[in-house]
């Protein structure tokens, strides 16, 4: 049959997309690392690469062009980089799970969680002038605000679309007005929460990569692995349990996957719009609805984007703009362009 | 029909009871289904023929009785197990992602693959014919979303016929089609019950179709089996004006003509 001969080219169409992108990310990293206040050269930019990687001394390069490569602007790629990745594949997930294509990661309030815990420590590090990691609170009040969506969601009748949606809704909007507070009490030192809530990935360091890299990897594996069972579930819970899936396991898994995702991107980036939602969502529109094609094709496309994305910012507007400001002033209109020229059933 | 040479039956249930809360909605229910029948289950408005159907595909546990396929309880079967050999249409599919229907209706293949396994040419192939049978071959390339009310039905049961079910159970699986498709599918899932020695468990809306293409039907009221025969013998006239509450006037062999409510 015509279709499902051209299902077949299909995939071979999406490897080779996948391929590409690849591709670009990486020569987008190797091009833009040597780029910026201090210019490097793009054959010294992939030497001192590549002498790192392998660990040598690199004693005819001078130590200032190593450090910037190395110590300032890859680490700062690679959160861009990883940070992209993790957004588009919760976004994915979040949209598949809650069966609305318009979902995204923040959907369920665990960014406010992560932006509270933050603000938190923020405000402790003024009044108090303690050291408290800004990562680590964003991280742990993500993970305490999932816990408490899904346990208000589950004691509301069962983790429904519905419930899920509305406690993450009404936690979000406590946490929005403990923040607002928080902001209050920061006093005139209010710009550093702000600008944190902004979403940034200026000076973040390999400590952040450590953070952000694996769990990004761990989680995309798992979510790649079930991705079939995540297709089965968009049929509904009925036919999704006929056909043998636990739709309850892999619900929570999946909650817990894109939940995880979503902390550790924030916690290192800070909120950062419109990746999440534009990427999984244009995909599914151009190429197919298969999660199984869909997780990593997300993945690479949301890397290179916010990649590019960080980019810019850090070279054009002399890191002024916040890339996730960026993100959602390029992202939106461009979303708002998409969705007026399509049908809007296809939604 | 098959009794005599297969005596056991393909699902059997022995004395259900269900509650929703206090509430009873199914009371002391037997009944046996063997291969190659096609069973109907009628009845008003809220007689428990759904919640029935959900216990006899495994979804729910009864309060009290089993439901036995062949010689398991079904209860203690996995789900992927259970999936092998039970398929379920519900009334109504909504899939809000745009899959197209040939991608929706290899996922009826899902608990025959292991994770990460291709679809085989064979697997393609049996689904295409699959396709053919159901009149969904020319909707392959299109969004599910797009799809009529009457279309997504049809996809549906392909799905489920995708499953290679030895049970089908149908939860008014065809209300959205119309009367020249409802016949072509009813008369196409009978084909597959003389012929491959499948089982329809069917919720039926038209009483007709049941009537013409039903082996046995099982009628329910208020929870409690009234009735349990050949259509012949069961669907009379007594048994419209008792339990469906109108005259009907009946048609040996051809069905029947409802006058009046009571």
């Amino acid at each position: 049959m015509d279709s499902i001969q051209e299902r077949k080219k299909n995939r071979y169409k999406y490897l080779c997309l996948g391929f590409a992108f690849f591709v670009l990310i990486l020569l987008t990293l190797v091009f833009t690392v040597g780029v910026g206040a201090m210019q490097i050269g793009f054959g010294q930019s992939l030497y001192i690469l590549w002498g790192k990687i392998c660990g040598s001394a690199l004693p005819d390069v001078k130590a200032n062009a190593v450090a910037v490569v190395w110590k300032i602007r890859l680490p700062r790629l690679l959160c861009g980089l990883f940070v992209g990745m993790g957004l588009a594949i919760a976004g994915t997930i979040f949209q598949s799970i809650l069966g609305n294509p318009l979902a995204d990661p923040y959907t369920l309030g665990v960014s406010t969680g992560a932006a509270f815990g933050a603000s938190l420590a923020i405000l402790f590090n003024i009044l108090f002038a303690t050291m408290l990691s800004t990562t680590a609170f964003a991280f742990a009040f993500a993970f305490l605000t999932l816990l408490l969506v899904l346990l208000i969601a589950g004691r509301g009748g069962g983790l429904t679309t519905g419930n899920l949606i509305i406690s993450g809704i009404i936690i979000s909007a406590i946490l929005s007005a403990g923040i607002s507070y928080i902001k209050m009490a920061a006093g005139e030192n209010v710009s550093a929460i702000v600008f944190w809530i902004m979403g940034s990935l200026v000076s973040r360091q390999w400590g952040h990569v450590f953070l952000v890299m694996p769990t990004v990897l761990l989680a995309g594996i798992f979510a790649y692995a079930f991705a079939d069972d995540l297709n089965v579930m968009t049929l509904g819970d009925e036919e999704a349990r006929g056909l043998g899936v636990n739709t309850k396991q892999v619900r929570l898994l999946y909650l817990i996957l894109g939940s995880c995702l979503t902390a550790g991107c924030v916690s290192v980036s800070g909120v950062i719009g419109f990746v999440g939602l534009i990427v999984p969502h244009l995909l599914r529109m151009w190429l197919t609805a298969d999660n199984r094609i869909l997780i990593p094709l997300s993945a690479l496309l949301g890397g290179l984007l916010l990649l590019l994305a960080d980019n810019a910012t850090r070279l054009f507007s002399g890191g002024e703009i916040p890339v996730g400001v960026l993100t959602t002033l390029l992202g939106g209109p461009f979303f708002l362009y998409v969705f007026s020229r399509k049908p809007r059933r296809q939604l | 029909m098959n009794e005599t040479n297969n005596p056991l039956p393909r699902l059997k249930a022995r004395n259900l009871d269900f509650y929703y809360g206090n509430r009873q909605v199914l009371k002391n229910i037997n009944l046996a289904v063997y291969a190659g029948e096609f069973f109907s289950l009628i009845g008003p408005n809220g007689s428990g023929k759904s919640t029935l159907l959900k216990i006899l595909s495994g979804l729910y546990a009864p309060r009290k009785g089993e439901v036995f396929y062949e010689n398991q309880v079904l209860q203690k079967i996995n789900a992927r197990q259970r999936a092998r050999h039970l398929a379920i249409v519900p009334q109504n599919t909504v899939q809000a992602m745009p899959f197209t229907c040939l991608e929706s209706i290899l996922l009826g293949l899902h608990p025959h693959r292991e994770r990460f396994a291709a679809i085989s040419d064979s697997q393609y192939k049996r689904v295409e014919q699959l396709m053919e049978l159901t009149g969904t071959l020319s909707l392959s390339a299109q969004p599910i979303t797009q799809l009529s009310g009457g279309e997504r039905q049809r996809v549906a049961l392909c799905r489920a016929l995708a499953q290679e079910p030895r049970v089908l159970l149908l939860d008014e699986a065809m209300s959205e089609l119309d009367v020249a498709a409802r016949m072509q599918m009813s008369g196409l899932l009978k084909k597959l019950c003389t012929d491959c020695g499948l089982t329809v468990l069917a919720i039926y809306h038209d009483l007709n179709l049941a009537y013409r293409f039903s082996d046995k039907v099982l009628v329910l009221k208020e929870g409690a089996c009234v009735s349990h025969g050949t259509p012949k013998t069961v669907m009379t006239k007594e048994l419209f004006r008792h339990v469906f509450q109108v005259e009907a006037e009946i048609f040996a062999d051809k069905g029947f003509f409802i006058q009046n409510t009571i």
